[in-house]
């Protein structure tokens, strides 16, 4: 295929990656390459500065202590240590009606076994929540946890209500910022809920296989336990896990590879303008949601405004199946159908009787002129 | 010329403080914690005792916790 490719599958992973990651990964391989926190030879005390680099970035980017970064393979590995780390047997743990896998299964999983009671606030296809109503399912939980940005149309909770909400019933709030992290401004957010998890894949331009959980400085780890133990390279006489952050959580050898290169493309995010990137993702989307609607038979699932980079359409009477094959196959543009691993947000948007939606998810190097160019294919599409 | 150790909990403390010094201009150097000294990290950090009332002074103001041992 001749065409050049246009990827708008950015919500699963960003592509292409920041342009320093070849570099980056190279650079490692050839002058650090070791375990970090191993030993104190010179490649050891290399690696160990980059992981503490990575940690500081992160940490300044959602405002907590370095230490209270932790690393894990992916979100999902990251919601995991939250919800099963905190929830105990009896608690009640609020969500809302449109949550992606990572959360529904991992609390209907914790239900069957320990017996957790699921509170959902109803939510509409816009992301928008009944306050009253999720003042009153919060009473007396435990837990609240929720997606920041919708990853099938790009919604986003009302964050500050809820955290007042969160705080007045004096509940943990659990934050899924996969689809917000690189996306949307979170300065501060580790002072609206107490934990935070996202991965280095998607807004931050990095490769796969580092997810993080973020602590807030005020969140008593005591309260949260390994999901995995093991060797932490401290405290080696002891035959139990050290309670100290971060070795608590960070059992086993790290992805020092792939936390090398997010701590690079965080470095190149910085340097290139954060909110260039932000600005940049909310401008693309904009335009898209104006051209879309201008095309005949279009469903749109998203709104306007400052949702987030992440809109979902149908085409009436053609299936999503054949859209997403055209889309490939005539003009080399990368788009994804389906569930998109959130089957309820598709109960709320009522597209389950489609088989999900066209999604469209921009990112950091897409272009008007690739919104145009996908413009033109959708109505050739739809005029077929 | 006295000299010490300053014992943190983890290599990531140990790691913190490096990068808080070498912004204080404050000399130091990572080392195996040695054996005799009980500490929760493999990692410690020696120092010179010329910079010990500014070693006080950061950490305090990072809330690291620390211990100080001289040689």
């Amino acid at each position: 295929m001749d065409k050049k490719l246009v990827y708008f599958d950015n919500a699963s992973t960003s592509f292409p990656k920041a342009p320093i990651l070849q570099e980056s990964f190279y650079n490692f391989l050839d002058n650090a390459g070791v375990n970090a926190s191993r030993g104190v030879y010179s490649l050891a005390l290399e690696s160990g500065r980059i992981l503490h680099r990575c940690r500081l970035l992160l940490s300044q980017l959602v405002s907590t202590e370095p230490k209270r970064i932790l690393f894990h393979l992916n979100a999902t590995h990251a919601i995991n240590v939250a919800l099963q780390g905190f929830l105990k047997r009896g608690d009640i743990v609020v969500t809302t009606q449109m949550e992606h896998n990572a959360i529904k299964r991992t609390l209907n999983a914790l239900k069957e076994k320990i017996g957790i009671e699921i509170r959902e606030i109803t939510t509409d296809e816009f992301g928008n929540i009944s306050l009253q109503s999720a003042k009153e399912l919060c009473k007396g939980a435990r837990m609240l946890a929720c997606v920041h940005v919708n990853n099938v149309n790009g919604a986003t909770i009302p964050l500050e209500e809820l955290s007042q909400i969160a705080k007045d019933e004096n509940l943990c709030f659990l934050l899924d910022a996969s689809q917000s992290v690189g996306v949307l401004p979170v300065d501060n957010i580790l002072k609206k809920v107490d934990l935070i998890a996202f991965s280095g894949h998607k807004g931050l331009l990095s490769t796969m296989g580092v997810g993080v959980l973020g602590l807030s400085k005020e969140f008593d780890e005591d309260l949260l336990e390994p999901l995995i133990f093991g060797g932490t390279g401290s405290l080696s006489e002891e035959e139990y896990q050290p309670r100290f952050l971060p070795d608590k959580f960070e059992s086993g050898t790290i992805n020092m590879h792939g936390i090398t290169n997010l701590k690079d493309s965080l470095e190149w995010i910085y340097s290139y303008g954060i909110y260039n990137i932000y600005n940049h993702k909310a401008n693309l989307k904009e335009y898209l949601y104006e051209k879309l609607q201008t095309i005949n038979n279009i469903n749109i699932y998203s709104t306007q405004g400052t949702s987030g980079a992440n809109l979902s359409f149908i085409i009436k009477n053609k299936s999503i199946s054949d859209v997403e094959f055209l889309l490939s196959d005539t003009y080399n543009i990368c788009t994804r159908i389906g569930l998109h691993c959130s089957p309820a947000t598709h109960k709320c948007l009522d597209t389950l009787k489609y088989g999900g939606t066209i999604r469209v998810s921009i990112g950091a190097f897409n272009t008007k002129d690739e919104i145009d160019y996908l413009i033109y294919a959708i109505k050739e599409i739809e005029a077929k | 010329m006295i000299s010490g150790y300053i014992l943190v909990y983890s290599s990531a403390d140990a790691f913190y403080a490096e990068e808080i010094f070498k912004t204080h201009n404050i000399n130091i150097k990572l080392m195996p914690t040695p054996r005799e000294l009980s500490s929760d990290c493999g990692v410690c950090i020696y120092f010179e005792i010329e910079s010990i009332d500014k070693i006080h002074l950061v950490l305090n103001d990072k809330n690291l916790e620390y211990e100080i041992k001289l040689k």
